[in-house]
């Protein structure tokens, strides 16, 4: 099978143009950065089946990172698997004098080389038009292809220019420097950027002057001002947690019916038994408790799409970079840590793009603590239960700012972490340097963020729905036997109602459901563990609860739903957050109060509870030290954060 | 038939979720977020 490289700068279209030819999704975004490692996808034109690889964007063939290496590794290498018999190189139309220094230095090895002259629109909006017999005069052993990638411009004439199999390679004018041979690498840069400025001069003419670049200009004087920058970031974020609150709980309200409603129904319909019950108290609302988070989720990454479609997610990492230097974190440090806020483990790969150990290290570590997309379950579940559904100053919702504090509680505590591990653990000497390159805005391609919407829906459904309904059984299994027959003699022991009303009647189930699931062996773990969790406000129900979402945060809300439906007595199945909202304690305390609310909501803004995540630390790092930190430092933080939570509130 | 078929799905439950631990703890078959799937194209 034929191997064709695809190489280019950062943010040209590369992943776009992968996704166009191969099929596939990967992702993409108006936003360096976005792929950290190679990617293999098939071709296939007419008969031929060829492997197409696309390598991270790099400025030079000489790395500055570990995620640029890759590309110097497969081509200085003739004896790699992945050694290309031919390149195609993707560069940004509007920028050709930067670009070019890559495609030179492939073209100069003597590879078989395409030139794909991406991102035409911008281009030609910036009022450039490029001579393409003069580029081509210069280049003569190369094929040159204009492409819009995002709309499928050209890719007809690109994919003629592969299967033709007449590309023919350049006579070999230079060859690889040593890595560690600074000195030439530097002359040899300057030598062609010399060569490319005359090209250039010779091959592309501005025409018009009202350019998109300057609109860009404009309107970033606002967006990324030393201080209305800030102010416009924080009042968008404002905006989309107000709207993750405010619209999602229409249709989450629906769901949650729906699904109490499907329950009964179940129940009705099937003879009474184990398998009925086992369906209708785990896996009916362990599968509820993953489809009602579809709403919110489709829209905070509906959300986050068009923020990095349009291009305004550079802008925030250009201002952010200001704010990350005092705590020790490298400007490259924001991409990971944004990443994180909607997964932490795309966040530690883009850790890769960070030089300096250290920093990237330090960077590894503080990460988790960003708010990430499998926290919003648990953080929107706990809110609507104890903080009151009010507004503020009018139009601000209360429950949508305790939202907003949370993630900000999150990046605090990590920009924290960061100044202790700075001052006090790994003193870095090194100077690292943070270049980022503000691309056009562009208007978001809504079909990339529907994808990407479908993409993540698809896959929280499926993925995490496997582990929460599998745990659902467990704890279903765990809650509904007991040794011996201790369950019927503790339920047995409770007194029956002498009349026949119904408040004392509702009374007595309410006991028995309650002395049965102590006497289980669910309630004997739990009441194992209660003593720990006791200072922090949290009865044992919650603690298995906690127990369970270590593996994924989110199991969190599966199993307060398998817990609180089994052994219902009611006909009527309520919603998981009226059942818990009714919960009380022997006093007829509230179970779930404000202060055992917020010290549970710290509590997962702090801990490491995802095993994947410290799957992936473990790789990157390539040791089980740094997860193992991790791991003790954020339950560390979680439990002391959630016991002063609770005691001051409480 | 009801028992059986409740046993059947516990073992299930308790065999999917050994294999999916060994399988992180081991790295085999990760590729990114095993919940929301990003990272996963980003990873050869």
């Amino acid at each position: 099978m034929r191997k064709i490289a695809l190489f280019g700068n950062p943010n040209t279209g590369k992943s776009s143009l992968f996704n166009r030819l191969t099929g596939l999704r990967q992702r993409v975004g108006n936003f360096p950065g976005i792929t950290v490692d190679k990617q293999s996808g098939e071709l296939v034109i007419g008969s031929e089946t060829i492997q197409l690889i696309d390598f991270p964007g790099t400025y030079s063939i000489y790395p500055r990172s570990k995620d640029e290496q890759v590309v110097y590794d497969v081509i200085g290498n003739k004896a790699h698997p992945d050694y290309p018999e031919a390149a195609i190189v993707v560069v940004d139309a509007s920028n050709l004098e930067r670009n070019l220094l890559l495609f030179t230095q492939i073209y100069d090895l003597g590879i078989p080389t395409i030139l794909v002259l991406n991102m035409t629109d911008v281009a030609s909006r910036n009022g450039l038009t490029i001579d393409l017999k003069d580029l081509q005069a210069h280049f003569p052993q190369t094929r040159i292809v204009r492409s819009n990638a995002r709309i499928g411009t050209g890719i007809n004439e690109l994919l003629e220019a592969i299967a033709s199999k007449e590309l023919a390679s350049a006579e070999q004018t230079s060859s690889l420097i040593a890595l560690d041979d600074n000195e030439r690498q530097s002359s040899d840069t300057s030598a062609r950027f010399e060569r490319i400025r005359n090209i250039v001069r010779d091959s592309v003419h501005q025409q018009d002057q009202a350019t998109n670049q300057e609109f860009s200009g404009r309107i970033d004087r606002w967006l990324v001002h030393p201080v209305f920058g800030y102010l416009i970031f924080f009042a968008i974020l404002l905006v989309i947690f107000q709207t993750v609150f405010s619209f999602a709980s229409y249709p989450m309200d629906w769901i949650d019916m729906g699904f109490s409603h499907l329950a009964e129904w179940t129940s009705t319909l099937l003879p009474e038994g184990l398998f009925t019950r086992l369906l209708t108290e785990a896996i009916i609302p362990g599968i509820g408790g993953v489809v009602i988070f579809i709403p919110q989720i489709a829209l905070l990454f509906f959300l986050i799409g068009i923020l990095e479609e349009t291009g305004y997610m550079a802008r925030v990492v250009f201002i952010m970079d200001k704010l990350m230097r005092p705590f020790g974190l490298n400007g490259k440090s924001v991409v990971p840590l944004i990443s994180s806020a909607a997964c932490a483990i795309p966040g530690v790969m883009a850790t890769r793009t960070i030089q300096s150990w250290n920093e990237r290290l330090t960077t590894i570590l503080v990460l988790p603590l960003m708010s990430c997309s499998a926290r919003i379950p648990v953080y929107t579940l706990l809110i609507a239960l104890v903080i009151p559904d009010k507004t503020v100053l009018g139009f601000l919702n209360v429950q949508g700012l305790v939202l907003f504090g949370l993630y900000a509680l999150g990046l605090v505590m990590a920009l924290l972490v960061a100044l202790v591990i700075k001052q006090f653990f790994r003193k870095s000497k090194e100077r690292s340097v943070f270049l980022l390159e503000l691309p056009a805005y562009k208007s978001p391609r809504w079909a990339n963020v529907g994808v990407d919407v479908f993409n993540k829906v698809k896959l929280f459904v499926f993925d995490a729905g496997k582990i929460i309904l599998a745990i659902s059984i467990i704890l279903w299994a765990l809650a509904s036997f007991g040794p011996g027959d201790n369950m019927e003699k503790a339920a047995r022991k409770i007194e029956q109602p002498s009349t026949t009303d119904e408040a004392a009647q509702t009374a007595y189930n309410d006991a028995v459901t309650s002395a049965k699931l102590e006497h289980s062996y669910m309630g004997i773990l739990g009441k194992g563990i209660e003593p720990v969790i006791r200072p922090l406000g949290y009865d044992w129900k919650m603690g298995i609860s906690l127990l369970t979402s270590f593996a994924a945060r989110e199991v969190f809300v599966g199993s307060l739903a398998t817990i609180y439906s089994v052994h219902q007595e009611d006909d009527d199945p309520k919603p998981l957050i009226d059942r818990l909202r009714k919960e009380k304690y022997a006093n007829g305390r509230p179970v779930y109060s404000l202060a055992s609310g917020v010290s549970l909501l710290v509590f997962y803004a702090f801990a490491m509870q995802c095993m994947a995540t410290l799957a992936i630390v473990k790789r990157e790092t390539k040791s089980w030290k740094w997860p193992l930190i991790q791991l003790g430092y954020m339950g560390f933080l979680a439990y002391l954060g959630a016991f002063i939570a609770y005691q001051m509130l409480s | 038939m009801q028992t059986v078929l409740v046993i059947v799905m516990i073992a299930g439950a308790l065999f999917y979720l050994g294999m999916r631990g060994y399988k992180t703890w081991t790295g085999k078959k990760q590729k990114g977020c095993e919940k929301c799937g990003t990272g996963k194209d980003a990873i050869s």
